[in-house]
């Protein structure tokens, strides 16, 4: 065994050996230190892979046997998990000190990694089924264990009936590329016609897209994101759906290469579907957990803009772009969940201060939580693309390859890369919309509640998790350079770049993102040196001689009052006014509006009526005779006895 | 195994779904189950093999019938349930099932014919006993049947099967018979009587 193997090893023992809290009476706070060492080492195991240690364990195969393996592509994912989980796990040995069933949080959280561990790194179906499948239960028992009430069991309930809906198409992808022999031998399922490549691709398109978030299939996940304790919550939105992602990449850009380029037309049209679809929902939600989940449907799809650009430069032969877009959503991949972890970490930490999420109704937070407000302000500046932070780094390079893709010599990919560029560019300025109002309504101003105005900063290890997280924010947009090489080695057709912490980028200029970070800070530094001890004298507001009060603040449906307007064709606000008259005279107004979600109006309700119309149908032969039921079982044993009998079946 | 053996574990099957009484029901199961795990111990030779068909004859013809009599004893019934159907139409249903099934079974590859037919006839059978038969106790008898028409097919493999799933299915067996005698018990304390028709109403 290698050094490597060991490392991995060492990993996976201290995680389980952390999952197994309940069981051995461990302490929360220890078991939590295990885990994070665990994933630790794991994650330093896949950063050397990816960085060009030989690939260790085994390769992929078709048979049942289960088998374990790290190369680049799962290294970087366990790389990605690794950062986004460790500091997590430091955040939560506070945030679950004293939490009910806080130890078998712990055991469920550990147990979540190690399937997302196991997910990235299974060689054979078998395993790889098994362990998307506890990815997906294991989370689901977390938020049960934390709260049970009706409206968390409904959200739990369509997060586990929507993912194994669209979990089919996970199984059927794997079962057919296994059957087809392409997992151990990539290029088989191509030699099989485009049909059963058309099946595999689909599959997965739906099965991977469902668990990832991708619109239309996303609607699980703003329910079960923000009813999830924060640490999960952060887990979930920056890793699960990131490997789920995983399994979309295999598929793609290996199992099933070379992707057609209808799969390349259909992967854009859903990342910019994605993008703008989740910005728009996320810009009107007034709970912050939820719109930070909508924000990962929008993340999501500028990830699949990257590889839908990617097959489109593929399946044109243009291998340099193809690696590039590849690069470019690998790197979002990896930027969205550091930066995605850190903003629910602190949503977590604002709600344990005042007790709510509702941005109209927190405020002021940002004097009296330095240190979570500022790591808030910094992965909200992160996530809205402002440079030189890691957002801006990959949006930059994905909106750089839609470019290339809408500059290409088809008149048909032109338009359809010029559409997905105009998408980016909307998304990124929406994006930086939206977090300004979140920043604005949580951060600054005055409280809105005295819950706010008393709320404390978080507690030193919750803190650590978040400013680590923030310091990851700032060092990977200073030098994405020295990532991407490596991320463009891991693409179909790989390409040399040359590693520097500025990309320099062939055919187009190049990001000194250094450069710029040094300017900034220069230029802030300069500015607070300008400044002196000169303090801004603070004066009450203007407001014609009216008292100030929290509810002449802004509110979060006044600041996209503008923007719904516009989009009022497609949002459909809803609005209700309550006037209560007596004798003539208005004694009340209430107001009530709410933006409803189409997707679930439009699609989702119309296919759950009719399901349940053809459930009441087949009621009918739910006779709760246990004699009928054997009845039914005896009838389809002598059909499928004829029907084998007569070489239908077998 | 021989024609005669199958012919008579069917013929206990059969007399399963008419048996009047429950004691004597189990008496015809327990005979069944007893037949089969002597036959199965005449086919092997070696010394676990034997070893594994003597475990799975103590549990199936001991064990389990022994569950069933103490369940039988701790529910007794008030007056005999009213059967679903007369002795006649039972016989008649039970036959017909068992020729349907015998004249669809496809070859199995077993290399015994007999041992193929038997063994459907008697999965049959026994569901066929869940079917007819009110009295929760006589359907899990008819459970019972099905399952030595399983094993029957299972000591007809050649070779026989792996210990590892010889040992899985007769734990789930033993498991399923045992939760199965705990419903039946609980069904008497709830509602008085081992009748499954009672449970109708139950339906939401």
């Amino acid at each position: 065994m290698s050094g490597l193997d060991w490392l991995a090893g060492a990993g996976v023992a201290l995680l389980a050996a952390g999952s197994l809290a309940p069981v051995l009476r461990l302490r929360a706070a220890g078991a939590l230190t295990f885990q994070a060492l665990g994933v630790g080492l794991l994650g330093a195991a896949g950063a050397l892979v990816l960085f060009g240690a030989p690939a260790i364990g085994a390769g992929f195969h078709d048979g049942l046997s289960p088998r374990l393996g790290i190369d680049g592509l799962t290294g970087f994912f366990l790389a990605t998990i690794a950062i986004v989980a460790a500091p997590s796990l430091v955040y939560a040995r506070d945030y679950l000190a004293g939490a009910a069933r806080g130890r078998a949080l712990v055991g469920l959280s550990g147990l979540f990694l190690l399937s997302l561990v196991a997910v990235v790194t299974a060689r054979d179906p078998s395993s790889f089924l098994a362990s998307w499948e506890l990815m997906t239960l294991v989370p689901a028992a977390a938020i049960l264990v934390q709260r049970s009430d009706a409206a968390v069991r409904h959200a739990v309930f369509v997060y586990l009936a929507i993912t194994h809906l669209g979990g089919a198409g996970v199984w059927i992808s794997v079962l057919a590329l296994a059957h087809y022999g392409a997992l151990g031998d990539p290029g088989a399922i191509a030699a099989q016609g485009s049909g059963v490549q058309a099946l595999v691709i689909v599959s997965a398109l739906i099965g991977f897209g469902t668990k990832a978030g991708l619109m239309p299939m996303h609607s699980w996940l703003p329910r079960a994101h923000p009813v999830a304790p924060s640490h999960i919550s952060a887990l979930m939105s920056g890793v699960m759906i990131k490997v789920a992602l995983y399994g979309l990449i295999r598929v793609l850009f290996e199992w099933a290469a070379p992707a057609p380029l209808w799969a390349g037309l259909v992967v854009l049209a859903l990342g910019l579907l994605s993008a703008l679809g989740g910005v728009l929902y996320a810009l009107v939600q007034h709970d912050l957990k939820r719109l930070l989940a909508f924000h990962s449907i929008e993340n999501v799809g500028i990830v699949v803009l990257g590889l839908g650009a990617s097959i489109l430069f593929a399946s044109g032969g243009d291998t340099t772009w193809a690696a590039i877009a590849f690069a470019a959503a690998l790197l979002h991949i990896l930027n969205h969940g550091v930066f995605k972890a850190l903003l629910f970490l602190a949503a977590g930490a604002f709600e344990r201060a005042v007790g709510s999420l509702d941005v109209d109704r927190i405020g002021g937070l940002l004097r009296r939580m330095p240190w979570t407000g500022g790591a808030f302000l910094i992965g909200s500046m992160a996530i809205a693309g402002v440079p030189p932070l890691n957002g801006f780094a990959s949006e930059w390079l994905t909106l750089q390859a839609l470019i290339h893709v809408a500059l290409g010599p088809s008149l048909g990919l032109g338009l359809a890369g010029a559409i997905a560029v105009a998408g980016l560019a909307a998304t990124a300025a929406l994006a930086l919309f939206c977090f300004v109002k979140a920043v604005g309504l949580v951060l600054l101003g005055a409280p809105r509640r005295p819950e706010a105005a008393a709320a404390v900063e978080a507690p030193a290890g919750m803190r650590s998790g978040m400013v680590f997280l923030a310091g990851c924010c700032v060092a990977l947009g200073a030098a994405p350079g020295l990532l991407v090489p490596s991320l463009m080695a891991l693409a179909p057709q790989p390409h040399h770049l040359a590693t520097e912490p500025s990309l320099r980028i062939p055919g187009t200029g190049s990001l000194p993102s250094p450069w710029l970070l040094l300017g900034i800070v220069a230029l802030t530094g300069l500015l607070w040196l300008l400044r002196g001890s000169r303090r801004a004298v603070p004066v009450p507001t203007w407001a014609c001689g009216q008292r100030i009060e929290p509810a002449l603040a802004w509110s979060s449906a006044g600041f996209t009052k503008p923007l719904r307007l516009v989009l009022e064709g497609i949002l459909r606000p809803r609005r209700e006014i309550t006037t209560v008259q007596e004798h003539g005279l208005v004694r009340s107004v209430s107001y009530r509006g709410e933006i409803p979600h189409l997707f679930d109006t439009m699609l989702y309700g119309p296919v759950q009526r009719q399901a349940l119309a053809a459930a009441r149908i087949a009621r009918r032969i739910q006779s709760g005779s246990v004699r009928a039921y054997a009845g039914y079982l005896l009838a389809l044993l002598l059909v499928l006895l004829v029907l084998a009998r007569a070489g239908a079946i077998g | 195994m021989s024609t005669a053996t199958i012919a008579v574990l069917v013929a206990l099957g059969f007399g399963v779904m008419l048996a009047r009484r429950r004691s004597f029901a189990i008496w015809l199961l327990t005979a069944q189950s007893l037949l089969l795990g002597v036959a199965a111990l005449t086919l092997v030779d070696e010394g676990p093999g034997l070893l594994l068909a003597g475990i799975i004859l103590v549990v199936r013809a001991v064990a389990l019938p022994a569950l069933l009599s103490l369940t039988r004893r701790r529910t007794p019934e008030p007056g005999p349930v009213t059967p679903a159907t007369t002795v006649v139409v039972r016989l008649l249903v039970a036959t017909v099932v068992c020729l349907i099934a015998v004249a669809s079974v496809p070859p199995l590859g077993l290399g015994d014919v007999a041992a193929e037919h038997g063994a459907i006839a008697l999965l049959c059978l026994g569901i066929a006993i869940v079917i007819m038969r009110r009295p929760a106790l006589v359907q899990v008898l008819g459970i019972l049947v099905a399952e030595n028409g399983v094993y029957l097919l299972a000591v007809s493999v050649h070779g026989g099967l792996p210990f590892a799933i010889e040992l899985g299915v007769l734990f789930d067996l033993a498991l399923i018979i045992t939760v199965a005698a705990a419903f039946a018990h609980r069904i008497h304390g709830e509602i008085g009587s081992g009748d499954t028709d009672l449970l109708r109403g139950l339906r939401d």
